[in-house]
């Protein structure tokens, strides 16, 4: 029995994806040979608010989670002054691409991405101060077996 | 204006930290630059590139990371500047990535591009990007974040690539506490953070001291919260209550004056000019670090007194080797090295187990490991080639002997399990593949011998421990021992003699620990390590030249080596302190000795160069802290 028995390294996946307002569609996916660390911060930050990643095996577990920031993004940040804060402008429209890169490991099966709680203070009155119990909405699930997706939205 | 308005010419990679699979990937874009003026963004990329890496922690970090440039040929010149924002100059410019001032139709200061273009020439040209930016030819002030961090050649707006960095590779949320600025229509309306913990590092609205995020970081007199914004209908007006650089909760963070804090007083994350603050540093060093080359570039080996046998991997990813034979250095000084052949994913290892044997280990393309030997005055089974011996073969192997004719070699394979190969007189064993022998590593392993019959291996477990398990008197140890830590990188591990093992590994803070077994147990017992001091990037290098001497080495943040010794009696120049061996290293050091009273300290300096500075009993050479000698060659790793 040797290491031949276990996986090679696998690389990772990159995933691009298309949004409009609140519908995200996937455009691509690529393998690409790139190894990535976990994300230490995404695994403590679990029941945070927030937009996640998950790669997830076929019945479910999750075998890795990152972070992403600002997903779909409702302004943007102006520069007005080099010397001093930037300010954030709404975005009328909100819609555009984005990717981003996950990790091909031995079990996974499909990534979805997450939304915890609504970020906002639509939201924030809705949620009692210190109720961690946030509610996961997933936006879209992408299935990471298979041939490699070239493109095409719905 | 469309992509018609231009052509991607090419991509060069022009800061080199190693394989594009293990590195950050930043890619440099340029709109606005007719073919002839390519040569300018070439500049102001040059220019951009270096704000970048002298920038903390950027600066400590920088093998770690891989630059390319983007050669992106406009039809016209500049950035189309819209009349709608006061002073736009109403120009309309036809460019590859669509760069527009005013990019809302209210502020100018908004240079935007086309986000999914500039994804799409990002992904084409480097598969593995992790961040993206568009330098505009324009020297008007302006920016944009998002996706992709958009930058005209204004020279304050590198900070603003920076703060854009922080959100859209490291996931730092803003630090400010305004959503339109400060005293602007609209800033009253954020007053108060809404309940539930943002996912980001950098901001809370926790303020037990038991929970925080960022508790580490702040010392048991700081007051929590920090400051308190006492007016929230608009932002905070009071100077900073503590020192700059103090860490601990200050009101008004996230786009909003109250219920949510940030950790410094300033950060990039807040106003542009000031530098990450510690917990966002802290952040950029735990997704970089792990990117660090794991091993040092150079293994060196020495057979006996007066030789020194080097190997990198070298151009086109094969073994190159050079040695010194006691008078002069083979094939030459600063010139070629001696081609091995091979393709080699990451350093190879050497090991010789007597006078003139080498055995060399590197994981080939198919990630199985490749063995070649020199002994009998030739190399086996040629100069350039290898033998397989099989497996797959996650990072680099470790390789010792216990005397002439033994080698044994570790590797990490499936599952991050520990496995085993040993040759005794050029016999494999297991003749079948490699013997399993377990645990769970996310480092390299390390192995040392104190004589015949007897193994150490060191592993860094799943939890950062560190983890030993021993061979002697023909077994192995029934499983792996923990011997604690918080440790991140790789350890290095030396005995001086029979009975006697000393680690050393980075802590938290990037402090170097260290724990010994002196023949009866380990110390300090348990799981407990000594601090040794150094603010470590990457990982140590440990030799031994007789019993009761210790020599450890280690690039620090200024990319400098650092040394400090055992002599038996303490640790000098101090138990915290460290000799500065200058240099400029791009990867971790090597060292080896030849006899008491020598050592031989290799690193790969920024050009991929391998530099050389020994010890001869009583002098560094070719000085202490000043040149080292260039030794050549083009290493990769």
């Amino acid at each position: 029995m040797g290491p031949s028995t276990g996986p090679a390294p696998r690389g990772a996946v990159r995933l691009t994806f298309r949004y409009e307002g609140d519908q995200v569609w996937l455009v691509s996916r690529r393998r690409v040979d790139k190894l990535l660390p976990p994300d230490e911060e995404a695994q403590q930050a679990a029941e945070r608010q927030g937009f996640f990643a998950e790669v997830r095996s076929a019945d479910g577990r999750v075998l890795d989670r990152r972070l992403l920031h600002d997903l779909v993004p409702r302004d943007r940040e102006v520069f007005a002054d080099p010397e001093g804060s930037p300010v954030r402008v709404p975005v009328e429209r909100p819609a555009g691409i984005f990717s981003l890169l996950v990790p091909e490991l031995e079990e996974s099966d499909h990534v979805a991405l997450v939304e915890r709680g609504p970020y906002g203070q639509a939201a924030a009155d809705a949620l009692d101060v210190g109720d961690r119990r946030v509610a996961a909405n997933e936006l879209i699930r992408v299935p990471l077996r298979g041939e490699e997706h070239p493109g095409a939205a719905p | 204006m469309t992509t018609a308005d231009g052509a991607v010419l090419g991509a060069t990679k022009i800061v080199d930290g190693g394989s594009s699979a293990l590195r950050w990937e930043l890619v440099i874009m340029g709109d606005g630059f007719r073919r002839g003026e390519l040569g300018r963004f070439e500049a102001e990329t040059r220019r951009v590139v270096e704000a970048v890496l002298r920038t903390p922690p950027y600066d400590e970090l920088r093998a770690a990371i891989n630059v390319y440039r983007v050669d992106v040929a406009s039809t016209d010149s500049g950035a189309t500047d819209p009349v709608d924002c006061a002073g736009g100059s109403g120009a309309v410019k036809r460019t590859y990535f669509d760069a527009t001032f005013c990019g809302d139709r209210r502020n100018r200061r908004l240079l935007v591009v086309d986000e999914a273009t500039a994804q799409t020439v990002a992904a084409e040209k480097v598969p593995g990007w992790d961040a993206a930016m568009v330098i505009v030819n324009s020297t008007v002030y302006g920016g944009s974040g998002g996706k992709v961090a958009v930058l005209s050649l204004a020279p304050e707006a590198v900070d603003l690539a920076l703060h854009e960095f922080g959100h859209s590779a490291f996931q730092l949320a803003d630090e400010y506490e305004s959503l339109s600025g400060c005293g602007r229509p609209g800033d009253a309306d954020h007053a108060v953070h809404p309940p539930g913990e943002p996912p980001e590092p950098n901001v809370t609205v926790n303020t037990d001291r038991a929970t925080l995020k960022w508790r580490q970081l702040v010392a048991p007199t700081t007051p929590l919260p920090t400051s308190r914004n006492a007016n929230c209908r608009q932002c905070d007006q009071q100077d900073s209550p503590q020192p700059p650089g103090t860490v601990g909760l200050y009101e008004g963070a996230d786009c909003y004056h109250c219920g949510a804090y940030r950790p410094e007083f300033d950060c990039k994350m807040r106003t542009l000019p000031a530098p990450y603050c510690a917990v966002c540093r802290r952040r950029v060093r735990q997704t970089l670090t792990p990117l660090l080359p794991p091993v040092p570039p150079v293994a060196a080996t020495a057979w006996g007194p007066r030789r020194l046998d080097l190997f990198v991997s070298g151009g086109g990813q094969a073994c190159h080797h050079k040695w010194f034979d006691g008078s002069a250095w083979g094939p030459s000084l600063d010139g070629a090295w001696q081609g091995q052949g091979g393709i080699l994913l990451g350093p190879p290892e050497a090991v010789s187990g007597g006078p003139r044997r080498l055995d060399v280990f590197a994981v080939g393309s198919d990630h199985a490991l490749y063995h070649k030997a020199f002994g009998n005055g030739g190399w086996a089974p040629s100069l350039t080639g290898w033998r397989r011996l099989g497996g797959v073969v996650q990072g680099q192997p470790e390789a010792v002997s216990w005397g002439p004719g033994r080698v044994d070699v570790f590797v990490v394979g499936g599952h991050r399990a520990l496995y085993h190969r040993w040759s005794d007189d050029g016999r494999w064993q297991p003749a079948s593949g490699f013997e399993r022998l377990g645990g769970v590593a996310i480092s390299q392993p390390h192995a040392v011998t104190w004589g015949p019959g007897r193994l150490d291996l060191f592993v860094v477990g799943g939890d950062r421990a560190l983890y030993h398990r021993s061979f002697d008197d023909g077994g192995w140890q029934p499983s792996f021992k923990r011997l604690g830590g918080e440790l991140s990188g790789e350890p290095a591990v030396v005995s001086w003699g029979s009975g006697r093992l000393d680690v050393f590994a980075v802590g938290p803070g990037q402090v170097l620990l260290h724990k010994f077994w002196d023949g009866a147990g380990w110390q300090p017992p348990q799981t407990g390590w000594e601090p040794l001091g150094g603010a470590l990037v990457g990982s140590p290098a440990a030799v031994s030249w007789e019993p009761g001497r210790l020599d450890v080495f280690h690039v620090g943040r200024d990319r400098a080596v650092y040394h400090k010794w055992f002599d038996g009696s303490a640790w000098k120049p101090s138990t915290d302190g460290w000799r500065r061996l200058g240099g400029q290293a791009v990867g971790a050091v090597s060292a080896v000795s030849w006899e008491p009273g020598r050592l031989d300290v290799f690193h790969v300096g920024g050009d991929r160069a391998v530099y050389h500075k020994w010890f001869d009993g009583s002098a560094w050479g070719p000085s202490l802290d000043g040149a080292w000698r260039r030794l050549g060659g083009s290493a990769e790793f």
